[in-house]
């Protein structure tokens, strides 16, 4: 595969300006056809086919979805259009036409002048997507150059007129500042522009909005549909998340494992979907307007069409803890404070403190699940880890059990005092040691504190990972290869052993798919049902707390707006952020239950 | 069935291999890495077997005949054996002065790499886990100690502590425990920050425990790679300060100090008397460097399998 080369800026007046009407005929005319697309992957052992046989076709001014899990190949279409697959990765067959030119076979020069001219590119992460070296103002610039050959006063012009157009305030100050002093949604919203810079015919949005908050992200959204609108362009709105699927685009592609199961008009197939792995897609999404007791999974190719809770017996040594009366309620925290002061040069001045959780209190009823939501920012992961003892707290008091444990993690006769207290970590690929097996990852807490005689240990272990839905013969194989869910099913396991009855569960199923999620998500009820656990569970996201919690606290910069059962919460909200953040969330509310 | 009883397997069948699988993999597939590998192992076996290999004993003042000295390559001796590669200034055979001067410097270097490593690994540790002061203190010591240059520090050390080889491997563990320190400083701010150890916190385990039994085999990677370096830069540390005459005393010769012996002879065309043993120091170096790089390439936990 040739390495993309150095472009250079075509003459002045070769980008034409889109044009305003058009003849309806030339509407529906697509702007991009991809036909019987193969792309595949050469490895030591065979080919691995990422996409097979691919056929779309997106036409002029309409946005059109690729929806499906990690893996089914819809970021490699997205890189395959503009040839910037990596190595050693090729297009087997098939041919993409854009306006009617085919692109496979051009050489790497003509390719030059249709990225970034005619196809314009944003990809996920906000963060890497601009030089941190450069200004925006050069960057921008140089796309404008590069693309229209424009330079100059005229170039600043254009650049000040992209910058208004996606919504930046304040455009000719904003130039010449640096990628780092913009939040993740501006610099998303800078991204845009400089794919826009060209006047391109078509643009590919590989998950645009999947690190942004949800009020940023419905600002992008509106953004692309505004955008996509005015200038007629096409747009290719890759992602995993079905409710913004539902939001903002007009066709749709689902995706498994590299081939389209299923396209058509968005509304059809949400509502009516004929493939049973876009039903099992669909029903696995968390809803936000019921509460549903379990999630509907997707088995071997069918959709399980009863929902079934899974209720086995416990061993022995696992129920032994929960016959103990415990308080109620379990947690009771008041007035708590949490600030992160930067240092100052001597001590005692104080330098600014950012104040992450103010005054907070709430209490944790025995056996419920109490929900925390917020955005990123609002001190919902603070909180978590100041009651596992990981940060200090500046002011109020925790008491779990009825003992004051506020600040006094680290001395042992607390630490056993809560030991029956674990947290489930957000990111299953750092969440586990990547030296150890899983096996001894799980037996360490019980040799640690001797909870059981040795002898007794494997065949804990062996019990806890079926429980948790592991293959227990696979014990001796190291974290790396199981996959994000499996890798948190083992963390779950690793904290249900040392019997917990408080377990925090700080947004487990942010970074997985939609089914592994719901599978997760099944797995932590049916663990709450069988040994009466009280959980505490953290998430952003609406939909998930509505399916999971008995009562929420919604925060928002370290404050506790409104706190409430969850669905008095959802339908009769009190406080305006819960409205803001209710109404800014992607509905995904299907017309027949 | 229900389906969240499914067992699920383990998504990748065959594991990635052990770092040391990695490695072997790597060296066979470059010729100039396995070609360094296979120098150095004869180097470490030719040391090992010194005895048996050298037909003198060069450290044995009795056996040498000064009527021997600054004999030029394949000439003959006053007994009648044949000098390889000639003699030098006192009479020894250059071959056996070779062997056994790689025996001191090989033996000099690990030893002296060894024990930097263990206690710049303890304190890069210690500093980057717990971190605030100890992390302060430590770090302003690394940084004082590597305004100094290398070679003045060891001087200074062996001005002080006299000759033989234990003084010479304080004056090398002195110079070189910064670099380990530095480097598993680095990577144990790395590893503390990461979610497992938070976890590990919240089990109750003790911070000994988690330093020991989980941060540290996490580290030793770039560890290993900075052990392979050090241990070339100890022998070519330890050549350049018996070169400058501080180092070890003129009986027991390491390479450099051959080298420095047969300096002044060099502008009469005396050659080998400095030369070989200096071929045989820069192969050395070259080769363990050349195996440290094909090995932090190997274990990177970024490349593909």
């Amino acid at each position: 595969m040739p390495s993309p080369g150095r472009c250079t800026a075509p003459t002045r007046d070769a980008a034409p300006e889109p044009s305003g009407s058009e003849e309806p005929s030339e509407a529906f005319r697509p702007i991009l056809e991809i036909e019987n697309l193969s792309v595949a992957f050469p490895t030591n052992y065979k080919e691995f086919v990422a996409v097979k046989n691919v056929s779309l076709s997106i036409r002029k001014g309409e946005i059109f979805g690729i929806v499906g899990e990690s893996g089914a190949g819809k970021s490699t279409i997205g890189v395959a259009i503009i040839q910037l697959l990596d190595y050693p990765g090729y297009i087997k067959s098939g041919s993409i036409r854009l306006d009617g030119e085919e692109l496979i076979g051009k050489s790497d020069a003509e390719l030059c002048r249709v990225r970034g001219r005619q196809i314009g590119s944003i990809f996920q992460d906000p963060q890497t997507a601009l030089n941190p070296v450069l200004t925006i103002g050069f960057q921008l610039k140089r796309a404008i150059r590069l693309s229209t050959g424009m330079t100059g006063a005229q170039a600043k012009d254009r650049a000040i007129d992209l910058m208004n157009q996606v919504g930046i305030p304040d455009p000719e100050f904003r130039l010449r500042q640096y990628p780092h002093q913009f939040s993740g949604g501006m610099r998303q919203r800078i991204v845009i522009a400089i794919a826009l810079s060209g006047n391109p015919k078509l643009v590919i949005a590989d998950e645009p909005t999947t690190a942004l908050d949800v009020s940023i992200q419905s600002e992008i959204l509106t953004l692309f549909r505004k955008l996509c609108k005015e200038r007629n362009v096409g747009v290719i709105l890759i992602t995993h998340d079905m409710a913004v699927i539902n939001e903002v685009t007009e066709r749709v592609a689902i995706m498994q494992g590299g081939v389209v199961v299923e396209q058509g008009q968005t509304e059809h197939i949400i509502n009516d979907p004929k493939a049973p792995y876009t039903q099992a897609l669909i029903r696995a999404v968390p809803r936000s307007d019921v509460k549903l007791n379990r999630f509907v999974l997707w088995h071997k190719n069918q959709v399980e069409n009863e929902i079934k809770e899974d209720h086995r017996a416990i061993p022995g040594w696992f129920n032994s803890n929960y016959e103990d009366a415990l308080p109620d309620p379990v947690l009771e925290v008041k007035n708590l404070s949490v600030a992160f002061q930067s240092k100052g040069l001597f001590p005692g001045r104080m330098k600014k403190a950012v104040k992450a959780v103010s005054d907070v209190s709430f209490q944790v009823a025995r056996g419920e699940i109490f929900g925390i939501v917020g955005e990123s920012g609002s001190g919902k992961s603070t909180i978590a880890r100041v009651l596992c003892g990981l940060e200090k707290p500046n002011g109020g008091s925790i008491h779990y059990k009825g003992r004051n444990i506020s600040g006094l993690l680290r001395r042992r006769d607390v630490r056993q005092h809560c030991l029956d207290m674990q947290m489930i970590f957000q990111d299953p690929f750092s969440s586990l040691d990547p030296r150890q097996s899983i096996a001894s990852l799980i037996a360490e807490p019980m040799k640690v504190h001797n909870l059981v005689a040795p002898a007794a240990i494997p065949g804990i272990v062996h019990d806890v990972l079926e429980r948790v839905g592991i293959d227990p013969g696979s014990a001796s194989k190291l974290p790396h290869q199981f996959s994000g869910g499996q890798k948190q099913r083992i963390s779950i396991a690793r904290a249900l052993v040392t019997r917990p009855r408080l377990l925090i569960c700080d947004e487990p199923t942010s970074a997985l798919d939609v089914s592994v999620q719901a599978q997760i998500l099944n797995l932590l009820k049916n663990l709450r049902d069988d040994l009466g656990l009280t959980m505490i569970f953290i998430s952003h996201d609406m939909a998930v707390i509505r399916q999971m919690c008995d009562r929420v606290i919604v925060m928002n910069s370290g404050v506790i707006c409104e706190s409430a059962q969850v669905d008095e919460l959802f339908e009769k909200p009190v406080h305006a952020y819960t409205r803001h953040l209710l109404r800014l969330m992607p509905k995904f509310s299907l017309r027949t239950t | 069935m229900a389906s969240d009883h499914i067992l699920l397997e383990p998504v990748s069948a065959a594991p990635q291999g052990l770092s040391i699988t990695r490695v072997i993999a790597e060296f066979k597939g470059h010729p100039l890495a396995a070609l360094s590998a296979l120098f150095f192992l004869f180097a470490v076996l030719a040391a090992i077997f010194a005895p048996l290999l050298a037909t003198q004993n060069p450290y044995d003042l009795a056996t040498l005949n000064l009527m021997d000295s600054r004999l030029p390559p394949h000439s003959e001796g006053m007994l009648g054996e044949v000098f390889r590669l000639g003699t030098d200034d006192l009479g020894r055979d250059m071959v056996s002065a070779i062997l056994y001067g790689l025996r001191i410097s090989l033996m000099v270097g690990l030893v002296s790499s060894l024990v930097a490593m263990i206690i710049g690994t303890i304190v890069g540790l210690v500093s980057g886990y717990f971190g605030k002061v100890i992390d302060s203190v430590a770090m302003r010591l690394v940084d004082m100690q590597l305004s100094i240059p290398a070679i003045l520090v060891a001087i200074i050390l062996l001005a002080v502590l006299g000759r033989g080889v234990e003084k010479i491997i304080i004056a090398l563990v002195t110079v070189q425990w910064v670099y380990f320190a530095r480097t598993a400083r680095g990577s144990a701010l790395v590893e503390t920050k990461k979610e497992y150890v938070q976890a590990c916190t919240v089990l109750g385990y003790s911070h000994f425990r988690i330093i020991c039994f989980h941060i540290l085999p996490n580290i030793l990677p770039p560890l290993t790679v900075v052990a392979t370096v050090e241990f070339a830069v100890a022998i070519s540390l330890e050549a350049t300060l018996s070169f400058l005459g501080v180092g070890l005393p003129i009986t027991e010769p390491s390479l450099g100090l051959l080298i420095a012996n047969g300096f002044a002879y060099l502008l009469n065309g005396e050659y080998w008397i400095s030369i070989f043993p200096g071929i045989t120091l820069l192969l050395l170096v070259f080769s363990l460097n050349i195996m440290s790089d094909y090995i932090r390439v190997a274990i990177n936990p970024r490349r593909q399998a």
